[in-house]
């Protein structure tokens, strides 16, 4: 607000003393023209002297400018979000394909990524990581979507979330993510992803009961303690 | 008092004897024996306060909760994740409550090679002592060890090497194999359920405790420090600033954190700050077992092999430590992807797991070099390596020994060993963090202890080289990579610089 309020009264002082010529155009740069000859009173296009009727309609145009720079700062922050949520869209979307491609449905632990939410619980985890954590993750992920990386290493002018899908050797988004985890350069921050998908999905309880993990007990105390020869239980 | 980020709501201004930055192994103790001694200390700590109450036994909330940038920190540009606490208590409440006394001989080498001291097993050892004593440290019994802890035993008993139980600071353990996201009983004897209570219940309330704060500066005025800035994410997300007078500061906010508050404070006056990392790697290798072991449902580190360790060879090497986690954070190590993980994470219960700790060198370096803030660099020496494989192997062979009809190796391609005479697949698949996942829990070094004319950023007692009245105490402090888990060195160094501060108070407050 202050900002603001600063950068409007600079305006209004700027332009009032065009208006009455006591500074040239563009004062404090070199002279190109004189103050009025940018100002209502400059003569063009409608022949307009200064008079009463100038000043007052001069008056009206400065008393305006908050307006516009109100209206312009709502224009451009509402492109900004729009451009934040299409990121986000577009984010969600790669995360999804990434996902769906670790952890595909059938197998030794047949829910795949889709059915056990494991998506909704990367992004969740996203939202939870400092923001400078989560900008990097998600360039991360958008680097790994490029076309120019997918043409190096799976050889298709493609994004990763438009390779062909399913299961086997057919999968070009295996074959992709097979080559980012082979690569020596790569597979540091294959493992970073990899990281973050796993959590999506060996956290959920649908996959806690198939592989016989006993989940969460508390307050309960777990059915296997043991208060032992010497009686440990309190 | 307690104050949390959500009870705030305007910026503070705070007055103490001494401000200490962190509330873990060493932050904690400082605070609470500093109050003990009469002084007025304000606490900070960047995590969150959570009580055992908030611990829910559930990966997914307590990880985030409980973790640094939510269990995601990477060594750059090798990609080993480095778990730290980051939660009033730090990582004593994400930690396996094992305890080890520094090993005679690594504290002989900070003696003699770094000049260190009153250092020695003896000089330490009330301090060891006293800090055992109140965390009720004692000795896992046998009937407390389950199946992958025996696993380990069988194995290098029939091999003949040395092992033993772990000390372990807990009472009455109930066993729930989650001592890594928070314990929900208040067995484990972290800071969380000790020191910290003991020092809010201080008569005159001379301890005052702020979670969610994070410190962004130490103010220096010349040869001393005035205090500390820093910022508080109070109610509604804002954030506020909070400043903190103090006539002593002492900064303990761990590996990595210490040293990156360090660097940004402009404080590096002689160019050592960040320097001489280790992290302790610790590939993990899968035994598959015919018959269920069930790791999960028992104490997850209850025992170790020290046979190849220091303590055994009195040179550097590796502990073979039986380990177990949840589904998740047991996921990690496992290779592969699709359907090849999803099989042989369907054996969970039927694995046992060893981690082969070692004893690294100390090449690591925080810096501030990138977007993220303070960013952790490290590389395996090629010494490392050749240990690390080593390591490997031996852990193999135990479970070999015990039973298991194949092992998995955490190398990145799906490596499975059949029998001891597979061992040599190890080095044809390469031990580096390239080919491998490996992980870390013991981040040390950056602020290395040392005399005068060593590579060093504090003397004998913590000091900083340069300054009055600032400090540095947690594992940063360490000159060389410990070998065994440090968090009892941490709290003895601890107990030792606060007995120190307390019998020279005058000389570093400046008070007459």
């Amino acid at each position: 607000m202050l900002l603001g309020a600063l950068v409007v009264a600079v305006f209004w002082a700027y332009s009032a003393l065009l208006y009455l010529n006591v500074i040239y155009f563009p004062w404090p740069l070199p002279h190109w023209y004189g103050g009025t000859d940018w100002m209502l009173n400059s003569g063009l296009p409608l022949g307009l002297a200064r008079s009463a009727t100038t000043d007052v309609s001069a008056v009206v145009v400065f008393a305006s400018y908050p307006v516009w720079f109100y209206l312009g700062t709502e224009l451009g922050l509402a492109g900004h979000r729009l451009a934040a949520a299409q990121r986000l869209k577009e984010r969600d979307r790669i995360i999804g394909e990434l996902v769906s491609t670790t952890f595909p449905e059938g197998g030794a632990i047949p829910p795949g990524a889709g059915q056990v939410g494991t998506a909704a619980v990367v992004g969740s985890l996203l939202t939870k990581i400092p923001p400078l954590y989560e900008d990097a993750l998600t360039l991360l992920l958008f680097v790994f979507d490029s076309r120019f990386f997918v043409l190096a290493f799976a050889g298709k002018w493609k994004r990763f979330v438009d390779l062909k899908g399913g299961t086997g050797p057919g999968s070009e988004k295996q074959k992709y993510m097979r080559a980012w985890q082979s690569n020596p350069y790569l597979s540091g921050v294959a493992e970073v992803l990899r990281i973050a998908v796993s959590y999506g999905y060996y956290t959920r309880p649908q996959v806690y009961k198939l592989i016989d993990y006993s989940g969460p007990m508390t307050p309960d105390l777990p059915p296997w303690y043991d208060q032992g020869p010497v009686g440990a239980k309190p | 008092m307690i104050i949390r980020g959500a009870d705030v709501s305007r910026s503070v201004t705070e007055t103490a004897d001494v401000c200490v930055v962190g509330s873990g192994a060493a932050g904690a103790i400082l605070a609470c024996e500093l109050a003990e001694r009469g002084h007025r200390v304000v606490l900070l700590e960047k995590g969150g306060y959570h009580p055992k109450e908030d611990f829910n036994q559930k990966e997914e909330d307590m990880i985030p909760m409980l973790y640094k940038s939510s269990g995601l920190q990477f060594t750059i540009p090798t990609g080993i994740a480095v778990a730290q606490g980051s939660c009033v208590g730090g990582s004593t409440v994400v930690n396996d409550a094992v305890c080890f006394r520094a090993p005679d001989v690594v504290l002989g080498w900070w003696a003699d090679l770094h000049k260190v001291e009153d250092i020695g097993p003896d000089a330490l050892k009330r301090h060891y002592e006293k800090v055992e004593e109140r965390i009720s440290v004692s000795e896992v019994q046998p009937y407390e060890l389950n199946k992958n802890n025996l696993v380990l035993k069988r194995g290098a008993e029939k091999l003949g090497w040395a092992s033993a139980p772990n000390l372990r600071n807990c009472k009455t353990c109930r066993q729930c194999g989650l001592c890594q996201i928070g314990c929900s009983y208040g067995t484990k004897q972290s800071m969380l359920e000790t020191y910290i209570p003991d020092a809010l219940a201080i008569q005159g309330d001379p301890v005052t405790l702020y979670a969610d704060a994070e410190a962004d500066s130490v103010v220096r005025s010349g040869s001393r420090v005035t205090g500390v800035k820093a910022t508080i994410a109070g109610r509604e997300g804002r954030k506020y600033g909070l400043s903190v007078e103090a006539k002593l500061v002492i900064v303990s906010a761990g590996t990595v954190a210490s040293s990156a508050l360090l660097l940004q404070s402009g404080l590096n006056v002689n160019g050592q700050v960040g320097e001489g990392v280790a992290i302790h790697p610790s590939p993990a290798m899968v035994g598959d077992f015919q018959e269920e072991i069930n790791g999960n449902q028992g104490i997850p580190m209850a025992y170790h092999c020290h046979e190849f360790s220091v303590l055994t060879t009195r040179k550097p090497g590796y502990m073979l430590e039986a380990i177990f986690m949840a589904p998740y954070q047991f996921s990690l190590p496992l290779p592969g992807f699709e359907y090849e993980h999803k099989q042989l994470m369907s054996r969970y219960d039927h694995y046992a797991l060893i981690g082969s700790l070692l004893q690294d060198e100390s090449v690591g370096k925080v810096s501030l070099g990138g977007p993220l803030g303070a960013i952790l660099e490290y590389q395996l020496t090629p010494g490392d390596s050749k240990l690390m494989a080593e390591g490997m192997k031996s852990a193999a062979r135990v479970l070999f020994a015990a039973g298991a009809t194949k092992v998995i190796t955490s190398h990145r391609k799906t490596t499975v060993l059949h029998s001891e005479d597979d061992l040599h697949i190890i080095d044809e698949r390469g031990v580096s963090p390239g080919t491998m996942s490996i992980g870390s829990g013991h981040p040390q070094g950056g602020n290395r202890m040392g005399g005068a004319g060593q590579k060093s950023v504090v003397d004998s007692y913590s000091k900083v080289h340069g300054f009055d009245n600032l400090f540095v105490c947690d594992a940063s402090v360490f000159p060389t990579s410990l070998g065994v888990n440090p968090q009892l060195t941490v709290m003895a160094l601890a107990a030792r610089l606060a007995e120190h501060v307390g019998e020279n108070w005058r000389r570093y407050s400046g008070v007459p």
